[in-house]
Parts: C-alpha cells; sequence; structure tokens
C-alpha cells in the first residue's frame, strides 16, 4: 500500500505541473462556466482568456482551438479542443483519475459515460425543440422528446444524491451546469427530485468559486459591461433577443474597422 | 456481451464497433414496434432504445457512449487514444460531435425550425457541415491517419444521412462515407444483420 500510494503522489505531482498550461477561452453566461466549475472542482491552476462573443470574428487563437468559434476552447499543451463536455470528460479522465471518473475497468463507466452524454445528446436538443414548438420523432432522435428525457433523468438520478449515487461525478458537473439553466426556465415544475439535485450541485463551494469567475468578469470595462448586460438577459428570457439585438448594434461601428 | 439490437437504428454503430475490436456479443433483438418494452432493456435502457449494452455489471445506452466504453476499455491506444495522448483531447471533442451536433442540427433543418447558431451548442446546419468537413481536412480520418472510434460515429452518421438524402453535396464527406463502407468490420456490421 505504502508504494501505490507513493506512486499516486508521484504521478499527481507531474500532473500538477503540466497543469500550469491550462488555457480556457471562456466569457461568462455561456457553457463556459461548466468548465470553470470542473477546473474548480479539479482544484486545477488555469488561465481565462475572454472571448466577446458578441463580435461576428474570432481570433486565430480560438478559431485553432473551437473551429465553430465557441466557447468554450481548452488548451493543455499540445491539447487543443473544444465543446463543454468533451472538455469535462477530458480533464475528469485526465487529471481527477478515480474521483471525477470512473476508471476505464471500473463497473461505473458506462453508466458515467451515459451521463456525460446526456446533458448535450438528450437534454439540449430535447430542450430546444420543445421551445421551438416542433415535435419530432421521438422514436427516431436520440433524444426522445421532453417528457421522456426528464423521466429518464429523475429516474437516473433515483435517492442521489448524485448521478453516479453517493459519487460525484464530471457527470454532475455537465448535468448540473444544465439543470441550472433548466431551472431558471422552471422546467422542473413537478420535478422536485431534479430542482433538489440543483440546489446540491448549486452549494458546492467549487460551483459557487466558478459562478465568482464568471460574475467577476473580464477585466477590460467594455467587456464587462456587456457581460452584465448578458447576465441580466440570461436571467430574463423576455429581455434576451433585445439585448442580444442591442448588443449587437453597439458592436457594429467597431467592427468596420 | 449483450447488445439490445433493432434494424435501422443507432445499434449500427456499436455493432461495428464490436467488429472492429473483434468482440464476441450476443445479439439481443428488440421489437422496437412494440409499445413496451422488455424489463430487461428498460433496466439497461430507460427510454428504451436501442442500442442499450450489458458486460457483466455494467449495464448502460446511448450509442456514443457505449463506443466510448468498448474502445477505453477492449482497445486501448488503438480505437481510442490513450489518457495522456495528445489526441485525447480531440477524440473526445468528435465522439460528442454525432449526438451533439449533427443529429440536433439536422433534426433542426429537417424540421424547418429556426436555428439560433449563437446560442445553441450545435450551431447550425452550415455551420456543422463545415467545421466536420475542415476537421477531416484532407486526411482519411478525422484524427488523420489513424482510424479510431470517433469515425465510427461519424461515419455512420454519413451514412444514414446519405440514406436519408440529408448529407449535403459534399465531395469531402461523400469520400469519407465511401471510406468507412471499405472497412471490412463495417461491412461485416451491415451484412451480418442485414442492416440497411
Amino acid at each position: 500500500m505504502p508504494a501505490g500510494q507513493a506512486r499516486q503522489v508521484t504521478v499527481l505531482a507531474s500532473e500538477v505541473a503540466s497543469a500550469r498550461r491550462l488555457k480556457l477561452y471562456w466569457c461568462p453566461n455561456t457553457r463556459a462556466n461548466r468548465v470553470v466549475w470542473m477546473l474548480e472542482e479539479l482544484g486545477l491552476d488555469y488561465e481565462t482568456v475572454h472571448v466577446d462573443v458578441f463580435r461576428p470574428r474570432r481570433s486565430d487563437e480560438l478559431l485553432a482551438v473551437s473551429p465553430m468559434g465557441k466557447v468554450p476552447g481548452l488548451e493543455d499543451g499540445d491539447v487543443r479542443m473544444c465543446d463543454s463536455s468533451a472538455i469535462c470528460l477530458y480533464l475528469a479522465d485526465r487529471y481527477g483519475r478515480g474521483t471525477f471518473a470512473p476508471g476505464f475497468d471500473d463497473p461505473d463507466r458506462g453508466r458515467f459515460l451515459q451521463w456525460m452524454i446526456f446533458a448535450p445528446g438528450v437534454i439540449e436538443p430535447a430542450v430546444t425543440e420543445m421551445f421551438g414548438g416542433s415535435a419530432g420523432d421521438p422514436r427516431t432522435n436520440g433524444w426522445g422528446d421532453f417528457g421522456r428525457m426528464i423521466r429518464a433523468w429523475e429516474q437516473g438520478l433515483g435517492d442521489g444524491p448524485w448521478i453516479l449515487g453517493d459519487r460525484f461525478t464530471a457527470a454532475d458537473v455537465t448535468l448540473g451546469a444544465t439543470g441550472v439553466l433548466c431551472k431558471r426556465f422552471k422546467l422542473f415544475r413537478g420535478h422536485p427530485a431534479l430542482s433538489d439535485y440543483i440546489a446540491r450541485c448549486q452549494r458546492r463551494e467549487a460551483f459557487q468559486r466558478a459562478l465568482a469567475v464568471d460574475r467577476a468578469g473580464p477585466k477590460s470595462l467594455p467587456a464587462r459591461a456587456q457581460a452584465l448586460a448578458m447576465s441580466a438577459a440570461a436571467s430574463l428570457a423576455w429581455a434576451r433577443k433585445p439585448t442580444y439585438r442591442l448588443l449587437d448594434w453597439l458592436r457594429r461601428p467597431g467592427e468596420k474597422e | 456481451m449483450k447488445l439490445y439490437w433493432g434494424p435501422g437504428t443507432r445499434a449500427f454503430r456499436a455493432v461495428w464497433m464490436l467488429e472492429e475490436a473483434g468482440l464476441d456479443y450476443e445479439r439481443v433483438p428488440v421489437d422496437l414496434s412494440a409499445p413496451e418494452r422488455s424489463s430487461e432493456l428498460l433496466a439497461a435502457s430507460p427510454m428504451g432504445k436501442v442500442p442499450a449494452l450489458r458486460d457483466g455489471d455494467v449495464r448502460m445506452w446511448d450509442s456514443a457512449a457505449i463506443c466510448m466504453y468498448l474502445a477505453d476499455r477492449y482497445a486501448p491506444g488503438r480505437l481510442a487514444p490513450a489518457r495522456d495522448e495528445p489526441d485525447r483531447g480531440l477524440y473526445l471533442q468528435w465522439m460528442f460531435f454525432s449526438p451533439g451536433a449533427i443529429e440536433p442540427a439536422t433534426a433542426e433543418k429537417e424540421a424547418g425550425r429556426l436555428s439560433v447558431p449563437r446560442v445553441n451548442g450545435w450551431g447550425n446546419f452550415e455551420k456543422m457541415v463545415d467545421t466536420w468537413e475542415r476537421g477531416l481536412s484532407g486526411n482519411d480520418w478525422i484524427l488523420g491517419d489513424r482510424f479510431t472510434a470517433a469515425d465510427i460515429m461519424l461515419g455512420s452518421s454519413a451514412l444514414t444521412m446519405r440514406s436519408e438524402g440529408t448529407l449535403p453535396g459534399s465531395t469531402v464527406l461523400e469520400a469519407y462515407a465511401d471510406r468507412c463502407l471499405a472497412r471490412g468490420a463495417c461491412q461485416r456490421a451491415l451484412n451480418r444483420f442485414i442492416d440497411r
């Protein structure tokens, strides 16, 4: 056992050393927040690079990491990648071995991966489809429909407290972050188990630290004003479209140069 | 290992993956036209969807999750880059692309729904196709010379879109679909259960 422990410490030390190179392309009130939360859970050092998502142009630096120009994007040494769920999975596998992601031969691994896919592959398309007012075919859609999605999520959670039971993993980060949005849009009416689950997620220290990073916003003044407007828009559904339009309009003169 | 399967579904991906990995498995056909699903299937797949997998104590569903699980567990370093390989990040990013970008973007376009590319994780259909094409950037496979489980996900999406007539007139993606079809394991997956 002592030998095993010593090896574990060595592995962690070398991984923490390489973690100093972590660079996160980020903007407040976007899916980048769930990666900040993941990084905070893992206790890693990272640098945030603010991306102004209202500028139509993206820097070459960001596009090299995220071809659609979306945030979040991650740089970790030679690793350049995008997609919030993929990044959370990558970080948990690489730096949270056995704790934030079950190992490859752990019996929980399968269910863990299934729930890692659930936020981007099931919740988001099902919610978007419902808001868009078009019901697709739940038999052919991978995400079924909104009702099936909610039932599967609730049933999967069971008595909790986390999606894999007693163990908090990266899957709770992606589900929790998506759930915070669902809660804001009052989609959990009649589903107290899911509301409670999200409240548990929000009470975590790492979640609170990630929230503080978003609230502190970027350093430059115009970027901060914009982040404030976006945060207001995020909490008031009816204000979103006019706010986006206003920000687009304000941006326009700058883009002409 | 037991695979819950139905013809003409995403279960094809799991079969192709099992064939690429050279694993032994038993196929359990699921009658998708029946209104009820067996409790055995529901234990692995609460939405009653196929594919679902049972491997010892592991019970799971979702084609992307199953392919990821099988590649890491039974073909590490071959069909999935190892956890500390520089390719690992990009590999995971592309593993999420079919369920998280291709499928919702295609469904949105087919439904004629207004797309909000800034908010949607998948952008919109055009951005998705452009990203996919540029990801291949003249290479045979999505990670370059190396075929991985990400090509099973993306390749099966391309093949499905081709058969449904939703693959845009893209020579890059057509050629990619053809390269996938030329693989022995893909052919075996297609022929074994006449899954067209």
